[in-house]
């Protein structure tokens, strides 16, 4: 018989079962976890294929866009502004069937499938093949829904003209890749431009975003808005104008600016071409044809013969120098024109005989201009010419500007002495023309162009860059005056404005021939120049008709290119809140001949 | 001494556990945060489609077309009325607020 155990002996053996339970269980958590760390080995070391391919790359980083600043106008309507768009592309060897790959993302956004396959045969073994740079929302919204193996979505910036063709020229354009490529876009590149942002995060299988290092983050910076100085209603106002008159004229082009003569900005500016076919040595230009927002800007671009617009400058200098007073009589011819001391033969459309320094301007006689020209020196009359600004660049910004075509010292002869008073033998830009006019309107400086709006017109410390000053506060008032009188009893006539005392001076000269070798027989480049309101000038307006057709009917200056400075000056005041400074009871007889 | 490694063992267990749904939850939270970027600039992209919207509809062509769709009036440039009027309207021009009621904004 067995001894009784003792309560000692049955407490050892319980802790021994416990014990070797205990054992059990330990080592069982231990080969577990060896096992555990054996497989976490294997995965990392050995994976299986299947998730090979998972775990490979754990890292992603993505482009954040920011947007391209703003283009607007003087008042902040956006011209120009960025949204996001959507590129297509394809990955065909992640595709399910890259046989039907093309078909099946021409059904989804109604395409050729020819094309498409096209282009992913232009590059095989590519696994980013763009489809279409574009898409429109509904395809957008195709592609999302379809959701296709290798067929991806890739957001970019596009630019968008809220206002269309209005201001085309001007504003430019972006190319693919958003950067400017011509007018304002291509001038204020740099600032408009945005900085992209990066993203670099950890990601998982499913690429969720696991992990964001705050030092792998960089934030995108917008581009800088840019404010204009062009007032887009003022632009609709002119393009309106100047288009009628081209049609009506049958001319092959035509170019307006407008501008703020105190701020120096351009409010508008237009370059309208006209193809007339059977018509030779036209103006022209393919790339505007391809694109409008490609085009040259004639109006900085290409100068023209001002023809008589040039006279108030000449005239201006000749009687601040002293070389004649407004009221001396001249002795002009009674007809078949004047002789100068070298014997050249200047005729003028009418002639008047014996009258003052100033009819000369008002009535624009060639003979007077000649008289007065012979007593400046040859560089007086070089001075007088540069220092209004001709045959330098306005540095308005706009790219390829002209300095416009000014015979030079060595070659400068009796000839162009007495040409350029009339404006001939001298090319000027539109731009130059209306900055240079912008003398009159202001107290004798010439002051500088500029594409951007002036922050604040009426802060006293927002200084308007100047150049220099060109005459005295009195002998503007003096041309003024003498450019008022253009419009009442000289060649201005027919562009008198019910509501606005303008002043301005008209312009016809002979279209030159392209290439040299002299100038068209029957036809001609007529212009207009004038700014309003007399007393306190709000704005210059320039107006060329390049090459009106003869046969339609008037071809001069102040007849066809005035009435439409008048119509875009009277619009353009009465939207600006320019109160009229005329009575209809001042308006005189706006019949008889216009000549020049 | 049984029992302090059991307790050793089940404490490193609880704290690893505890630590996972710690790693879990951070995961989480940057995953939110991530989506939440994510639609603050879908959102912003929106604004910037909309914002040109505006500025399309607000084109002078439009808006005259609306008025002339919606509220039969017609935006008629200044000056507008009798000639006798003219230098009148003009010259309020630059400041006075349209009514419908006032002739020369039509309707």
């Amino acid at each position: 018989m067995s001894p009784i155990p003792t309560l000692d002996d049955l407490h050892r053996e319980q802790s021994e079962r416990v014990y070797k339970g205990a054992r059990f269980l330990v080592g069982g958590i231990v080969v577990a976890l060896v096992l555990l760390l054996g497989r976490v080995v294997q995965i990392k070391l050995l994976p299986d294929e299947r998730l090979a391919s998972a775990a490979g790359l754990t890292h992603s980083s993505r482009a954040e866009l920011g947007r391209r600043g703003e283009l607007r106008d003087r008042t902040g309507r956006m011209l120009a502004g960025s949204q996001i768009g959507w590129r297509l592309f394809v990955d065909p060897a992640a595709a399910n069937d890259p046989m039907t790959l093309a078909l099946d993302v021409a059904q989804l956004i109604a395409a050729d499938p020819a094309e498409i396959d096209r282009l992913i045969a232009r590059r095989p073994g590519s696994r980013y093949v763009v489809i279409d740079h574009e898409l429109e929302d509904w395809q957008v919204e195709q592609v999302r829904q379809a959701n296709l193996a290798g067929v991806g979505l890739e957001p970019r910036l596009v630019r968008r003209y809220p206002f269309g063709d209005l201001g085309a020229g001007i504003i430019g354009l972006v190319g693919i890749d958003h950067d400017g490529l011509a007018g304002a876009e291509h001038l204020y590149d740099e600032s408009l431009d945005p900085a992209a942002g990066q993203f670099t995060y950890l990601r998982d299988a499913r690429r969720r975003t696991l992990w964001v290092e705050p030092s792998q983050y960089q934030r995108a910076a917008d581009g800088e808005d840019i404010r204009l100085g062009l007032d887009l209603v003022i632009q609709e106002i002119a393009e309106r104008h100047l288009q009628a008159a081209v049609e009506r004229h049958h001319a092959g082009g035509g170019r307006m600016v407008v501008a703020d003569p105190h701020t120096g900005e351009i409010l508008a500016m237009c370059d309208i071409l006209n193809s007339r076919p059977g018509w030779d040595e036209q103006a022209d230009d393919p790339l505007r044809e391809e694109n409008p927002r490609l085009g040259r800007n004639r109006c900085v671009t290409d100068p023209y013969e001002p023809g008589s617009t040039f006279k108030p400058f000449v005239w201006a200098i000749a009687t601040e120098l002293g070389k004649a007073d407004p009221n001396e009589v001249l002795d002009t011819p009674t007809s078949n024109g004047h002789r100068t001391s070298r014997g050249r033969l200047i005729r003028d459309t009418h002639y008047y005989g014996r009258v003052s320094w100033r009819k000369v301007l008002v009535k624009s006689m060639n003979s007077g201009m000649a008289i007065v020209a012979e007593r400046l020196t040859n560089r007086e009359m070089q001075e007088a010419v540069s220092s209004f600004g001709f045959s330098a660049k306005t540095d308005c910004g706009l790219p390829g500007e002209s300095a416009g075509i000014v015979t030079s010292p060595r070659n400068w002869s009796h000839y162009s002495q007495t040409s350029v008073a009339m404006g001939h033998e001298i090319a000027v830009t539109p731009v130059q023309m209306v900055r240079a006019f912008s003398v009159f309107c202001r107290d004798g400086t010439l002051p500088s162009l500029t594409m951007l709006a002036v922050e604040d017109p009426d802060d006293p410390e927002a200084e308007v860059e100047l150049v220099h000053r060109v005459i005295s506060p009195e002998m503007t008032e003096l041309v003024r005056g003498a450019l008022r009188d253009v419009m009442t009893e000289g060649t201005g006539r027919k562009a008198q404005s019910q509501f606005y005392r303008l002043f301005g001076k008209s312009g016809t000269a002979q279209l030159p021939k392209k290439g040299g070798g002299g100038y068209h027989e029957n036809r001609y480049v007529s212009s207009f120049i004038a700014g309003a309101p007399f007393e306190a000038p709000r704005v210059v307006v320039l107006c060329v008709i390049d090459d009106p057709d003869k046969s339609v009917g008037e071809y001069y200056g102040g007849a066809i290119a005035g009435p439409v400075v008048r119509d875009v000056i009277d619009e353009t005041l009465q939207y600006l809140g320019v109160r009229p400074d005329k009575s209809p009871d001042e308006i005189t007889d706006m019949s008889g001949s216009v000549a020049d | 001494m049984f029992a302090k490694l059991m307790l050793i063992i089940f404490a490193a267990g609880a704290i690893a556990c505890v630590l996972l749904v710690n790693r879990q939850q951070r995961i989480d939270t940057i995953h939110e945060m991530s989506a939440v970027h994510h639609r603050m600039l879908e959102h912003e992209h929106a604004l910037w489609s909309i914002q040109i919207e505006i500025a399309r509809r607000c084109r002078p062509d439009e808006l005259r077309e609306v008025l002339q769709d919606q509220f039969q009036l017609a935006l008629k440039s200044i000056p507008a009325g009798p000639p006798e009027l003219r230098h009148e309207t003009v010259r309020l021009a630059g400041n006075r607020q349209p009514r419908h009621s006032d002739p020369d904004f039509g309707g």
